[in-house]
């Protein structure tokens, strides 16, 4: 009993020790300013270094106690993240800051979610951002959000010993060449192992395909106004076909390998037996590479990343949409310029602190400003430079994910799930016959709601 | 006295309401908590359903104007009427038959098998979802591992042919089955041998008995596990989720699964929502009035 007794005390002492030291038993450090107003920031979780990183970041900009500002950073999980959102404006207690992606962002504008920043921004931090971010984050000509980082979501990763084992020289850069190493790589691999991974079901097949739709077929499910169906273009058809000549010859797995479907889609290439010989991913796969496999250089060098396969053959031009996330200053804030603080203090003040998250990330995202680009471009990373900059050139060309309503380009996805889930039902003109006029009548019934959305970035001369 | 009792327009309206203020302090918990936690949120939601979501103002049936013209969401309403007919109709027959396997076995069998039958009731869809999974799992679920073995292709059940579809069903019944099999468990024990007698010494069979004394006298019971399946079944939402997330192609998509996708989706209208949900209310209000309306009629006929 008295040994319990002591045990208590001398627990009970050293958690006080450490409480009036000013550090928590994880060894963080905890900076107390009398007064200052707490900025809170939203943020979602991703993999645990991301959220160390942004827990360092707040840390360190709260060791200035004169400042009158004080971090604090929640994390919400994918599933909880909006709910958490949703339910704090409907509290009035919105976060100062918080995050949300390039396609959400406008959505985020209509609902009076988020303030324009460009008050809070020098002319040097909004000239640093790169065009290709500023598009994607500029409405009726003013800045919403702070980009804060660019993911290709569609990418080509491949094995090279499985491809030398199937005698194929060349990495598939059109459509044709691919059928080609799918039709080679079919002789060598055991069931249970399939050529190619692609987007499952239509929810993954509508983001992913973007970059695919933008290179086939000039643009995306509707045109610039919104109003008129694009879907009669021929470039759709080409792409249905080639999710049915994929699926139909079961060259791809028609249901997930992995438990988070198309995000780790990449897991299944890293195996010593992989499921997968080559497989469609976006950018931050290069980081799910080095922490599936423990950076295992053994299996890092049989990975090659390329952009994906396109019709023509062509990669110069776009194949990606860029996903990605910014933080925008929420409308209920009443500490908007505070906000702003942090947020200058994170992304405009210092090209090497901002750009310690991109190197961490293992530069599977592309950075938004030219500061930063300038900074890694002198970094020596331990990724194969080949990789970083196939992320880079596919960023640069890469396009916003679309910003009309999200059951529109569902129903383009809809179609390539066709041919994924019926291509041995029946043929294909027929399958894409059917598949096109569901996709046509529903975007119709969608576009006849009565409060169907204009696009803001479209001259409608009235 | 009795008679004095009996003449209410005799009674002192002291009496009458003398055990009022008990009473009324005694229905005070549970009528404040209705009303804070279920008439009171029920009045907002329906008045929100009206509202604009990010002005307030007034847009009427905007809201139910958008998700009636949500293909998804309209499309789930017919899967969930193909999924509730299935299940009751699979449910219902299945459960009345083993019903009467339990009668007829040895009491102490019978005994084990109920609890047998009745475990599954005990796990939430979700685990029962995971039990699924691990079977079915595409990437190396038990049936997918056993016909690799095999040296055949494995099947994959949350995308292939109808598979889906059984995938969503499947789970659902047996969740359900022990429940409903009680159910007419105690419902035939309750039916008086003296009816089975009497229709014997008229001369009838094991199926005649059945459709004149049997399903007869088992009417109320039939109707209350029909108003419990269909109304569970048209609130599905944990398996389909777990199993197959409303795919493919919509296949196993249901309003309250798109409703619970629609409200963690940021970018849409929360209002819309809302007016969905209060759509999928009417619809099982409805089916519930029927349905009790149809418990008191034979009531009455009683």
């Amino acid at each position: 009993m008295r040994k319990i007794l002591a045990l208590v005390i001398c627990l009970t002492m050293l958690l006080s020790a450490l409480l009036i030291s000013g550090c928590t038993p994880g060894g963080e450090e905890v900076y107390v300013e009398e007064g200052a107003t707490e900025i809170k920031v939203y943020a979602r979780e991703f993999e645990q270094w991301a959220k160390d990183h942004l827990n360092n970041l707040a840390n360190e900009f709260n060791k200035d106690l004169t400042d009158g500002i004080q971090v604090k950073i929640q994390f919400y999980t994918q599933d909880t993240y909006a709910d958490a959102l949703t339910v704090a404006r409907e509290n009035g207690k919105a976060p100062d800051l918080y995050m949300t992606t390039y396609g959400e962002l406008y959505t985020n504008i209509q609902n009076n979610y988020c303030i324009s920043i460009d008050e809070y921004l020098s002319t040097e931090a909004v000239d640093d951002i790169l065009d290709v971010c500023k598009e994607m984050v500029t409405y009726n000509d003013s800045i919403y959000a702070y980009p804060w980082n660019m993911e290709p979501g569609s990418m080509f990763f491949y094995r090279k010993d499985l491809f030398a084992e199937a005698g194929i020289e060349k990495v598939p850069t059109s459509w044709e060449e691919l059928y080609d190493a799918c039709e080679k790589l079919s002789g060598i691999l055991s069931r249970g192992q399939y050529c190619i991974g692609l987007p499952l079901g239509s929810y993954e097949c509508t983001w992913v395909t973007y970059g695919m739709q933008q290179n086939t077929t000039g643009g995306l499910t509707l045109d610039e106004s919104w109003r008129v169906s694009r879907l009669d273009e021929p470039g759709f058809k080409d792409i249905a076909e080639f999710f049915y000549t994929i699926f139909s010859n079961d060259w791809a797995p028609t249901s997930a390998l992995t438990s988070e479907g198309y995000t780790y889609i990449v897991d299944a290439l890293c195996d010593n037996n992989p499921k997968l010989a080559m497989t469609f991913g976006g950018s931050w796969s290069i980081a799910e590479i080095y922490n599936y496999t423990e950076s295992d250089q053994t299996i890092i060098d049989n990975i090659g990343v390329a952009p994906i396969p396109t019709q023509s053959g062509d990669q110069t031009g776009t194949t990606s949409a860029n996903g990605g996330w910014c933080y925008c200053i929420s409308k209920q804030s009443k500490n908007a310029d505070k906000a702003a603080k942090f947020l200058n203090w994170m992304f405009t003040e210092n090209a090497e602190r901002t750009a310690q998250y991109f190197i961490e990330a293992y530069n599977s995202k592309a950075p938004t400003s030219q500061s930063v680009k300038d900074y890694l471009d002198g970094y020596n990373s331990e990724v194969p430079q080949e990789w970083i900059k196939v992320v880079n050139d596919v960023a640069a060309t890469g396009i916003p994910e679309a910003t009309y309503p999200w059951d529109i380009s569902l129903e383009t996805g809809k179609i390539f799930e066709t041919m994924q889930v019926r291509c041995k039902t029946g043929a294909f003109e027929t399958l894409y016959a059917t598949a096109l006029q569901t996709a046509q009548e529903n975007i119709e019934i969608i576009m006849s709601r009565s409060n169907y959305p204009s696009n803001p970035k479209y001259d409608y001369g009235d | 006295m009795l008679s004095n009792y009996s003449d209410k327009s005799k009674k002192p309206r002291l009496f009458k309401y003398r055990n009022a203020k008990s009473a009324f302090a005694m229905m005070a918990p549970a009528v404040l908590l209705l009303l804070i936690f279920a008439y009171i949120p029920l009045a907002m939601a329906i008045v929100r359903s009206f509202q604009n979501y990010t002005t307030g103002e007034f847009v009427w049936f905007e809201n139910y104007d958008y998700i009636v013209k949500t293909p998804s969401f309209t499309k789930a309403f017919g899967n969930v009427i193909l999924f509730t007919a299935i299940i009751v109709v699979a449910q219902m027959v299945l459960s009345f038959f083993f019903a009467h396997v339990l009668k007829a076995i040895n009491a102490k069998v019978a005994n084990a098998v109920k609890i047998l039958l009745y475990v599954p009731c005990l796990i939430s869809g979700v685990v029962a979802s995971i039990i699924f999974m691990f079977i079915l799992n595409y990437g190396g679920g038990l049936i997918t591992s056993i016909l690799i073995g095999l040296d055949i292709d494995p099947i994959a059940f949350a995308t292939e042919g109808y598979w889906p579809i059984a995938c969503v069903i499947v789970p659902t019944w047996w969740l359900g089955f022990g429940y409903n099999t009680l159910v007419m468990y105690a419902g035939l024990l309750n039916v008086p041998k003296s009816y089975y007698e009497a229709a014997q010494i008229d001369g009838a069979g094991f199926f005649k008995q059945m459709i004149y004394v049997t399903i007869p006298y088992m009417k109320n019971i039939f109707i209350l596990s029909l108003i419990n399946l269909i109304t569970g079944s048209l609130q599905m939402l944990d398996i389909p989720y777990m199993i197959t997330g409303g795919g493919p192609l919509d296949m196993t998509m249901t309003p309250s699964l798109y409703l619970f996708n629609s409200f963690r989706d940021v970018n849409r209208p929360q209002n819309v929502t809302i007016a969905g949900s209060i759509l999928i209310m009417i619809v099982i209000v409805t089916i519930n009035i029927i349905a009790f309306k149809c418990i008191h009629s034979e009531k009455m006929e009683d």
